[in-house]
């Protein structure tokens, strides 16, 4: 019953995506009414794609097992809350959850922009119908979660244990709200390019919607990072696994689509570079999805990998971006502006910064399909992994680092040359203060620790400064709120900076047999193994250990455990952690030796790695501040 | 149900008493180094029995003095470069290598080209 | 202008390349031993009380053989036993078996019950020979010369088809008729 009705709403959402890829575009070229049909299309193919999502869900709480994809990844003794998530655990689930996304986008993109640009708006809205039109299809065909079981089966599968985890529950929303919100700068430029017009004032109602959507993504790869280093058990916090890249590619490049819309929007030039970068962009996240799901990459993520799958995906974005990046070159060369660009401009700032970007999220691209292409060349197998990455990375990031310090103190058209000559003492503290407390605390260091905290305290200095100077030397403060996103997520940077350099650098882990009722010294804290027990869990059964933590300030518990998922055969390991600003805790428990009385442990000290996350947290909280400012702008316009 | 769990532990690993990550030199060789069971894991954090075995012969290898290169030749010869996290410097992998600074050759010769003033 | 194409060119090329990525296997590892000797070693006999009594890569010249990888514990060996025990009657090839992490009497029982389709058994209790080989999933069967050259290896459980078409052609080129004569 319920697979049929799923089943039926997805049909009615394929068929009114059709009418909606088509419809408007063509009554934009007859120019007649067909139009005003955009939005009356998005909100129905939204109803049809949320019953079909409502009905999925009710499924897996009513542990409806006749339909394959809910026995595949539930079962009776599953917790209420992770019956919910689960519905994403999957790949045919986790692909409605992202239709439903964008279709929730397109909604919103309807509501509130319609009506500042009507002709523009209608027209993405038609592209994004064409996506949802393919990715509708992708489901239906390929993909369905409402397929049903071939036999009846009274007890399901179970979600993956990995899974089961209040992290999980929020990281793939967040990261999909992020990725599909990339559609709609891309069909806004997409919409442009068939129109032949762009005026700079379009980006002012389409920059709360950037803004929106890359702090979604920062969230959501923020999200994962933390859910990766406490559920995985091994303590890392980015492992530039295909699948994290796949999500990184796309936060590069809307980084830099925020930075070219100032530029766009303030000045009018580099339109066609911004529409480039649109494309670009959403075709990271399509390539992303590609990338998860097709098998062609060994990844932690990978969902079960089916390449007819990956085909289908692939000639979809073959026909989308095909069809854009054709009209880009038969199009774009309208947008091209002969404006003189001053080297100390604050274009020419933001310009590098997308340069530096752009290249920073190629790069990741050809290192994640590398493989690949040797690979398909018959050329052997090669690993492309962290120490590519790492190094490649932080190369192209220290300039970067450099001209941000700067490029926030800049000005349109041209800046005085005197303005930076005032940075110099700012940049001077920059190296000395980290330079002098390194050696007076007597710590190890190397090149890379020394730039670290000189890219934390430059970034944080200057955009302090900047702050300081908006301020004071301006009694209505106005452009001092109008900077405040940018303000704080420049700090959130920072302090970003600093997380990973204390991490990288002065991080302690050891791997000890300890006996039972014994206690060990490590990072200059005592540790006792003092009790082992059984757990019961709703679903698992584990063995805890005891292990108290003495040190200076006093005492701290710790409990890690290996459990045992009722249909796993596999223990896992689930690290017990003490965290605070300053620094985590981390104990995991391995495996015993000889009989049960010693164990195997993995002691980890974090020095002040919750910055990292709250750095990044912190830049999303700029993000969303900056959609709120814009959107009341226009509001009140 | 409760006795297995404990079995299960006891009989998934033997050595595990000299398998610890001794030093620091060894954590960092082994990150590099992919586990081919669990292929998303580094020999550093893997327990399935070949990383195990995988471990106990690198330490050999310490302990005979071989460098880190010889090290992972020994590994190559074996596995091939699919082994490696980092890939080797060689023809076949020159524009991995040298693409991102291509790339960026390519950015600053186009940000050069834009910021000349016209007349 | 041209280069207003250029990413459309980059984005066909791109696609060019994870089509061909679909064909491909990312979990496979392809054996560097195609085309080389087989690895020197020399382990105890799995079948003889006698420590001092041996299986080298020496045990078997002149001849093309099979070398198979396996063990009690692995589920794909126990899959390809009744294969193996087919093959070891019907191709005249001899089969060295390289018993890998296994425990001794539970590799006899096995045998015995099963079947034996191995002229010789080497027994890897350590694993250290396997890494020799670069195995690291049993079972593998490996396909060696008469001049001890490793042509081929296969991994995964050997099955009807597989022998028909990759082995058999090689096979037949190294020993010049199948059955080989070589017994």
């Amino acid at each position: 019953m319920i697979s049929f009705f799923g089943n039926l709403a997805l049909v009615i959402s394929l068929a009114l995506a059709l009418v909606l890829s088509l419809f408007p575009i063509v009554g934009y070229f007859l120019n007649n009414e067909w139009k005003s049909l955009a939005r009356p299309l998005t909100l129905l193919i939204f109803i049809a794609i949320a019953i079909a999502y409502i009905l999925l869900t009710s499924a897996f709480l009513n542990d409806e097992f006749s339909i394959l994809y809910v026995a595949s990844n539930s079962n009776t003794q599953l917790p209420l809350i992770y019956k919910f998530t689960a519905v994403w655990g999957g790949h045919e689930g986790s692909m409605l959850l992202w239709v439903l996304f964008l279709s929730v986008w397109s909604v919103a993109l309807a509501m509130i922009s319609l009506r500042h640009d009507p002709v523009t708006v209608s027209l993405s809205l038609s592209v994004i119908g064409f996506v949802l039109l393919g990715i509708i299809g992708f489901i239906f065909f390929t993909s369905n979660p409402f397929d049903l079981s071939p036999r009846i089966i009274t007890e399901g599968n179970d979600l993956n244990p990995l899974l089961q985890d209040p992290g999980m529950a929020i990281h793939p929303p967040m990261l999909y709200l992020g990725y599909v919100g990339l559609a709609i700068p891309f069909a806004f430029s997409v919409a442009i390019l068939i129109q032949g017009k762009f005026q700079q004032q379009q980006l002012t109602w389409l920059r709360p919607w950037l803004s929106l959507c890359w702090a979604f993504l920062t969230i959501g790869i923020t999200l994962g990072s933390w859910w990766a280093y406490y559920e995985l058990g091994w303590g890392g916090w980015w492992f530039w696994d295909p699948v994290e890249n796949a999500s990184f590619m796309p936060w590069l490049i809307a980084t830099a689509l925020i930075h070219s819309a100032t530029v766009t929007e303030s000045r009018g030039s580099f339109k066609s570079w911004f529409i480039l970068l649109s494309i670009i962009g959403f075709a990271l996240s399509l390539l992303g999805t590609f990338l998860v799901r097709s098998g062609v990459l060994v990844s932690v993520h990978a969902f079960a990998s089916d390449p007819s799958r990956g085909l289908f995906i692939l000639v979809l974005i073959g026909l989308i971006l095909g069809i854009s990046l054709l009209l880009f070159a038969l199009r774009a060369r309208v947008f091209t502006s002969n404006q003189n660009l001053n080297l100390l401009s604050k274009e020419s700032f933001l310009l590098a910064n997308n340069l530096f970007l752009l290249v920073a999220s190629l790069s990741i691209l050809l290192g994640t399909i590398y493989p690949l292409i040797l690979d398909g060349m018959g050329l052997g197998k090669i690993s492309v992994g962290a120490p590519y990455f790492d190094l490649i990375f932080l190369y192209l990031m220290i300039p970067l680092m450099l001209l941000i310090g700067l490029g926030i103190h800049s000005d349109w058209i041209k800046s005085s040359s005197s303005k930076f000559r005032k940075l110099i003492k700012v940049a001077i503290i920059a190296v000395i203060l980290p330079t002098l407390i390194i050696f007076i605390l007597d710590l190890d260091f190397s090149i890379f620790t020394l730039v670290g905290y000189w890219s934390f305290l430059w970034i944080l200095l200057s955009t302090l400064v900047w702050a300081g100077q908006l301020f004071f030397n301006d009694k209505s403060k106005v452009a001092f709120r109008q900077q405040l996103p940018m303000i704080i997520a420049h700090s959130g940077l920072a302090i970003f900076i600093f997380g990973v350099t204390c991490v990288n650098n002065y991080s302690q882990t050891i791997e000890e047999v300890v006996a039972l009722n014994s206690s060990i010294e490590f990072n200059e804290r005592e540790w006792f193994f003092g009790d082992l027990r059984e757990v019961e869990g709703p679903n698992y059964l584990a063995i805890e250990a005891e292990v108290i933590m003495t040190d200076a300030n006093g005492t701290i518990n710790f409990n890690p455990q290996r459990r045992i998922y009722s249909n796993q055969s596999s223990a896992m390991t689930e690290a017990s952690i003490d965290a605070n600003l300053s620094r985590d805790l981390f104990v995991a428990l391995g495996d015993p030796v000889n009989g049960s009385s010693e164990w195997g442990f993995r002691f980890q000290y974090r020095p002040f790695i919750r910055l990292i996350w709250l750095g990044a947290l912190i830049m999303a909280i700029g993000g969303i501040i900056s959609t709120i400012m814009n959107h009341r702008k226009l509001r009140l316009a | 149900m409760r006795f297995s769990l404990i079995l299960v532990l006891i009989f998934s690993v033997n050595l595990w008493s000299q398998d610890l990550i001794q030093t620091e030199y060894e954590r960092q060789l082994f990150e590099q180094i992919r586990c081919l069971v669990c292929q998303n894991q580094s020999l550093a954090d893997s327990q399935a029995p070949l990383a195990i075995d995988l471990r106990r012969e690198v330490r050999e290898l310490i302990e005979l003095g071989y460098s880190e290169e010889q090290i992972f030749d020994y590994l190559t010869q074996r596995y091939g470069d699919f082994v490696l996290y980092r890939p080797r410097f060689n023809t076949v992998n020159a524009i991995l290598w040298l693409g991102p600074a291509c790339m960026l050759f390519i950015a600053i010769f186009g940000f050069i080209r834009v910021t000349r003033t016209k007349t | 202008m041209i280069k207003y194409f250029i990413p459309l060119l980059f984005f066909v090329l791109l696609s060019f390349f994870l089509y061909r990525g679909l064909s491909l296997n990312p979990t496979f590892v392809p054996s560097p031993f195609i085309g080389q000797e087989v690895p020197i070693f020399s382990l105890p006999d799995l079948l003889s009380e006698n420590p001092s009594s041996l299986i080298s890569n020496e045990s078997v010249v002149n001849q093309t053989y099979l070398i198979n990888v396996w063990a009690t514990w692995c589920v794909g060996c126990r899959v390809e036993h009744g294969f193996l025990n087919e093959i070891s009657l019907s191709s005249g090839l001899p089969i060295l078996g390289l018993n890998w992490r296994d425990e001794r009497n539970e590799a006899i029982n096995w045998l015995e019950t099963l079947g034996n389709p191995y002229q010789f058994i080497a027994y890897d209790q350590l694993g250290e020979v396997a890494i020799d080989f670069g195995v690291y999933g049993a079972p593998e069967t490996f396909l060696v010369n008469s001049d001890g050259i490793i042509i081929y290896k296969h991994i995964s459980p050997l099955t009807p088809e597989i022998w028909q078409q990759e082995f058999i052609p090689r096979i037949i080129e190294s020993c010049g008729s199948y059955p080989c004569a070589s017994l």
